[in-house]
């Protein structure tokens, strides 16, 4: 009766999940040898705060990726919330905590618009978020025309502060792996996966889709917020255009992390994986002198790499799935 | 007044009638089958009971109260429990969490309680006697008997007081059916109403008190199951006219000349040494419990599956690469999910039939529209095929239709060996019938077909031959005298090891 | 078919030609004289650029896939005509063909990849325009520049009265491209897998040959995009293919062709082309900032696929 799964079946199941991670191990181990001071405390609290903006980015698309969905919006909720705070942000406290929480605001906003539409009007997520992408761009370049604006520096102080070698960042990290391994249990987490597994039998079960689609695409713009906010005091200015990146690369992330873009499986863990692994290997390009022209090349067969690894993974699951 | 009670049910769809008029009763404590062809409206009953559809007019009395089901909670609400004929699984979603969707206990953190969960999966299991469950396992990783018995468990577990089962004894193995049978008479003996949909005649003989006939969407009358109850009648009830027999007599055509042959093939864990000839003019039936291989032989023979060791058609050792191969080389399958595997859902019949044969039509690319309409009046004539136009969509038919259709596809491609998966599941009984009489016209025609059916008496009576597989192996060959349920019921459980297992 | 009938089903379609010339209209009396002669065949030579790229991003989108490497591939197609002619016109007779092959070669890598190794489109081709971007940007050290043969020139900017010698070489091949969607067996096929790969498959029809095959169209009208549009620019510059990424991809969209594949006509991404570049030249006329240009597109791409996926009617 008892039928507990043995852990080298788990394992069996699972392998394809360990890659990520065998990945980042790999990258740093290999940057430590050609560069023993990249194992240093210090190096690694300043990547750990130079990857934090996409890891948030990647986090939030993350929640969406795991609907079946696509969130190309982030870009734009990156530059609106960056431009916004690099310009009206003083340096008082009251400030800080007020246009922090206005662009917090403004990203579930935008993200919540474009949950409830997707689901009421039956867009594909591509093109309406695409749609809302343009829009925001614009928005930002009605704040902000070029690259500027002048961030109170005690804001950037608060959010790259270090405790001894362990930078604010790190910890933040922590706390979110925590929240999210509270979330994965609870209603909303379970329905998020449970629409990206297969929507229609999500909604013959009872799950409120509407609301937990608006929920996910809310999730994704209030991070995609918080990382505008966070890559306002890395880089000490706004920028109208510096989000555009983060949608393709926030996308890679979590896919090279294991989330699969069908909907249903993944989670942010790895997504967080897959954004460090983006940004070391810039880092172990240049250890390794190649030329910086060469480097997106490297990063298109890394991810290539990386989903068909997956996908072959997934080939031979079905296989078995097919059979049993 | 009944325990259930239907007064004056009534439904139309854009001005047609789906439920007419319908008053009819079921008691607590008895398993009522509900009997009709496809359309016959059982569907849209069901759907007004369970509170999918809200019927234009008439009530509904719960133990004599008058029920207000304006929506699947309602009926919840009410003790309605349903198992539809679609699976609403959730694939990457545990067994556990899956019947638990909504009620998953939680912690006093407010998250879920993963050992509680697994404790009451445990416990369910126990009590309705599914020991091989794994509460842990993905649900879209384990089989599809097994995810049918989930989603039984699943409507069970909420304790309803009326039970309505869809067509669910279609996608369980064997044994597993007369589980379910047995199930539901302990249900009714619980003092619960079970309600039972099915198109095998010998399940509703077996496990069910009453049946209840619906013809065209109206109520045609109720029949006690005893051993007085004359199935002929219960027959001609549904159909409207007298049905003179329900198999067609059968001649054997079988000719001494090998179509297909397999030696010693083997696939993954489905297929293990699989040693079979179909003979030109025989109609070969494929038995044995679900999964034991038979899906795979017939995807073996049709490309979809890379196998190990020797395949001969026509005596020559051949390699079918894919479908295209097999089609091109006069190999066809009906194949299992019509309307994933079959049917383009979306298009019309006309793109559905002319699709496979799409290549022979054209010329120099170019698609000669007189030689596709001429194709498809053909095939919709020769299978009368019923719809508005043969512009309409695949989507809009009935079951048995849209199986017309995939046939209609397949007989196209003018294929010499026929290979069909359950082709009468969820169909109706006139067409299954026609089907019947169809599949029997190829094999005169000197064709072979390789005959695969869940429906035992179904093979006893349409086959001339017929392989048993277990573990994917052959290990019955039945034919003449020797060809009858016994024979083929105990080679499928193991019983009694008879026949070949080298072919013939 | 009843005229009736076709009218009809074609609604959304003739819908979205009335919105661009409408656009067109308004612009015209908004800023009298915008409509002059020179201007429109700016216009129509403007559309065409983005017609070849959408005519490529029509096949796979009508699979089911998408194909996100265009700009990239345009830009190669550009620079290797440059690096081939050295600017004689005499070397366009072998430069456009291996020009045309390069686009095939990368289309069918990026086909190998979805069809074959069952990588998703988006992500496959994703990461195939960063690999692109990266031997381009490699090979020419990052610098602008190449020749182009002045008959390029003549050919890319020139025209009969309001009409770009461009826009009837993209007309031409629009007729070529809706035959081969809705009178061939090979575009009986694509509408099949679009609808349902695995059904395709036990219909006998090789679905990862035709799937790859779609992407290699697709390539290889984003290299000829490439080419042509050499012609138009002073001098070539890395990302010259940029725009064409999103915008490919939404005139489809407009055009009423859903991301879904399977339904939809080719004629539709016609309509969809002209909606985008006329919209693009009102807002430019009408001298609005960018942050407002990029407003207005985004709402007006929205409320388009809005309003033809709905007349289309083809949902999840």
């Amino acid at each position: 009766m008892e039928n507990k799964r043995t852990f080298k079946q788990k394992l069996s199941d699972n392998w394809l999940a360990i890659v990520p991670y065998a990945m980042l191990i790999i990258i740093v181990a290999v940057m430590g040898i050609l560069n023993t001071n990249t194992l240093k405390a210090s190096y690694i609290a300043n990547k750990c705060d130079n990857s934090f903006s996409l890891v948030l980015a990647a986090v939030g698309q993350t929640f969406v990726l795991l609907t079946g969905g696509f969130d190309l919006s982030v870009g734009g909720v990156i530059c609106i919330t960056n431009c916004l705070a690099a310009v009206h942000m003083q340096d008082s406290a009251g400030s800080i905590l007020l246009w922090s929480v206005i662009c917090i605001i403004i990203g579930i906003a935008i993200g919540m618009f474009n949950g409830f539409v997707i689901e009421k009007t039956k867009l594909q997520p591509f093109i309406a978020t695409l749609a809302t992408q343009s829009v925001c761009m614009g928005l930002a370049l009605l704040i902000l025309k070029v690259d500027g604006g002048k961030v109170p520096r005690s804001y950037m102080k608060a959010l790259t502060k270090r405790f001894g070698d362990l930078p604010l960042s790190a910890i933040l990290l922590v706390i979110m792996i925590l929240l999210w391994l509270y979330f994965k249990n609870t209603k909303t987490g379970m329905n998020i996966y449970a629409i990206g597994s297969n929507k229609k039998s999500a909604r013959l079960n009872g799950i409120p889709v509407l609301r937990t689609m608006v929920t996910a695409y809310a999730l994704s713009g209030c991070f995609a917020a918080l990382a505008g906010l966070y890559r306002t005091a890395v880089v000490a200015s706004g920028s109208p255009t510096a989000g555009g990146d983060f949608v393709m690369s926030s996308i890679s992330a979590a896919v090279i992390g294991g989330t699969a873009l069908a909907g249903g499986s993944g989670g942010i863990i790895g997504s967080i994986i897959g954004a460090f692994i983006l940004r070391y290997i810039t880092d172990l390009l240049v250890f390794m002198k190649v030329s910086s022209y060469w480097s997106s090349l490297v990063q298109g067969v890394l991810l290539i790499l990386a989903v068909a690894l997956s996908a072959y993974g997934n080939t031979l699951k079905k296989r078995k799935e097919g059979v049993g | 007044m009944d325990d259930l009670q239907l007064n004056h049910i009534s439904k139309s769809f854009s001005g047609n009638y789906a439920l007419r008029d319908i008053t009819m009763s079921c008691r607590c404590g008895e398993v009522h089958a509900l009997l009709g062809e496809n359309g016959a409206g059982k569907s849209t009953l069901l759907k007004v009971l369970s509170g999918a559809y809200h019927p234009d007019e008439g009530e509904i009395y719960i133990s004599g109260e008058k029920a207000f089901i304006h929506s699947p909670s309602d009926a919840m609400k009410y003790g309605i429990g349903c198992v539809y004929q679609e699976l609403s699984f959730i694939p990457d979603l545990t067994v556990a969490e899956n019947i638990f969707i909504g009620r998953i206990p939680k912690t006093r953190f407010g998250s879920f309680d993963h050992k509680e969960l697994r404790k009451m999966a445990l416990e369910l299991f126990r009590k309705y006697d599914v020991p091989e469950m794994d509460p842990d396992a993905k649900a879209g990783m384990i089989s599809l008997s097994q995810k049918q018995i989930m989603e039984i468990l699943k409507v069970l577990s909420k304790d309803p007081k009326i039970v309505i089962l869809d067509e669910a004894t279609s996608a369980l193995e064997e044994n597993r059916v007369r589980w379910l049978l047995e199930l539901a008479r302990r249900l009714a003996d619980e003092g619960k109403i079970v309600l039972f949909i099915s198109h095998r005649m010998a399940e509703i003989q077996d496990g069910c008190d009453r049946i209840s006939i619906l013809r065209n969407g109206e109520y045609i009358g109720t029949r006690d199951v005893n051993e007085n109850l004359d199935m002929d009648e219960v027959i001609s009830m549904m159909l409207g006219r007298k049905m003179s027999s329900y198999f067609p007599d059968i001649i054997d055509h079988s000719t001494t000349e090998p179509a297909l042959e397999m030696q010693n093939v083997t696939y993954e864990r489905a297929l293990n040494g699989v040693n079979m000839k179909l003979y030109k003019g025989e109609v070969l039936g494929v038995a044995g419990l679900a999964g034991q291989g038979q899906t795979e032989l017939l995807q073996a023979f049709y490309g979809i599956h890379k196998v190990n060791g020797t395949v001969l058609m026509n005596g020559q050792q051949v390699n079918i690469r894919n479908p295209k191969w097999a089609i091109a080389n006069k190999i066809a399958l009906v194949p299992e999910e019509r309307g994933i595997q079959g049917l383009f859902l979306n298009l019309g019949i006309d793109f559905n039939i002319s699709i496979s044969s799409i290549d022979k039509l054209s010329h120099a690319l170019l698609v000669n529209k007189k030689k596709e309409e001429d194709l498809v009046s053909k095939y919709t004539n020769l299978l009368s095929v019923k719809a508005a136009s043969t512009r309409s969509l695949a989507s809009e038919l009935s079951g048995g239709n849209q199986q017309k259709v995939v046939m209609a596809k397949i007989m196209s491609c003018e294929p010499e060996i026929f290979l069909m998966h359950d082709i009468t599941r969820g169909v109706d009984i006139g067409t299954k019938k026609e089907m019947f009489t169809l599949v029997r016209q190829i094999a005169e025609q000197g064709k072979a077909v390789l005959y695969f059916s869940t429906d035992v008496e179904e093979l006893e009576r349409i086959c001339d031959r017929v392989i048993v597989m277990r573990d994917g192996r052959v290990v019955g060959d039945f034919k003449g005298a020797e060809l009858n349920k016994e024979n083929i019921i105990g080679a499928s459980i193991g019983i009694e090891e008879r026949g070949a297992s080298s072919g013939k | 078919m009843t005229a009736k009938e076709t009218l009809k089903r074609n609604a959304s379609i003739l819908l979205t030609f009335i919105i661009a010339f409408a656009l067109l209209a308004f612009v015209s009396v908004m800023k009298p004289g915008y409509a002059n002669t020179a201007n429109l065949k700016m216009i129509s030579i403007s559309i065409a650029m983005l017609g070849f790229t959408a005519i490529g991003q029509t096949f796979p989108i009508l699979t089911g896939g998408m194909d996100l490497s265009v700009p990239w591939v345009f830009c190669i197609g550009a620079y290797l005509c440059a690096m081939l002619t050295g600017g004689e016109p005499a070397k366009m007779i072998y430069a456009v063909p291996v020009v045309l092959l390069a686009g095939l070669v990368m289309g069918a890598l990026n086909g190998f990849g979805i069809a074959y190794v069952g990588i998703a489109p988006v992500i496959m081709t994703m990461a195939s325009n960063i690999i692109f971007q990266g031997l381009l940007v490699g090979f020419t050290n990052g610098t602008p520049g190449g020749k182009i043969p002045d008959g390029m020139k003549n050919l890319a900017t020139g025209g009969v009265g309001a009409v770009g010698w461009m826009f009837l070489i993209w007309v031409v091949m629009s007729v070529l491209t809706w035959v081969i969607l809705s009178k061939t067996s090979y575009g009986r096929k694509i509408y099949a897998i679009g609808n349902s790969m695995t059904c395709s498959l036990y219909s006998g029809i090789n679905v990862k040959l035709v799937k790859m095959s779609t992407y290699m169209i697709c390539g290889m009208m984003a290299a000829l995009g490439g080419l042509l549009y050499s012609g138009r620019v002073t001098q070539l510059y890395l990302g010259m293919g940029s725009n064409y990424q999103m915008e490919s991809v939404s005139a489809v969209a407009i055009g009423g062709i859903s991301l879904m594949g399977g339904s939809g006509s080719y004629i539709g991404t016609m309509a969809g082309c002209f909606v985008i570049v006329i919209l693009d030249g009102l807002l430019t006329a009408m001298s609005f900032s960018q942050g407002v240009q990029k407003v207005i597109y985004g709402i007006v791409l929205f409320l388009a696929v809005l309003l033809s996926s709905r007349r289309t009617g083809r949902t999840e």
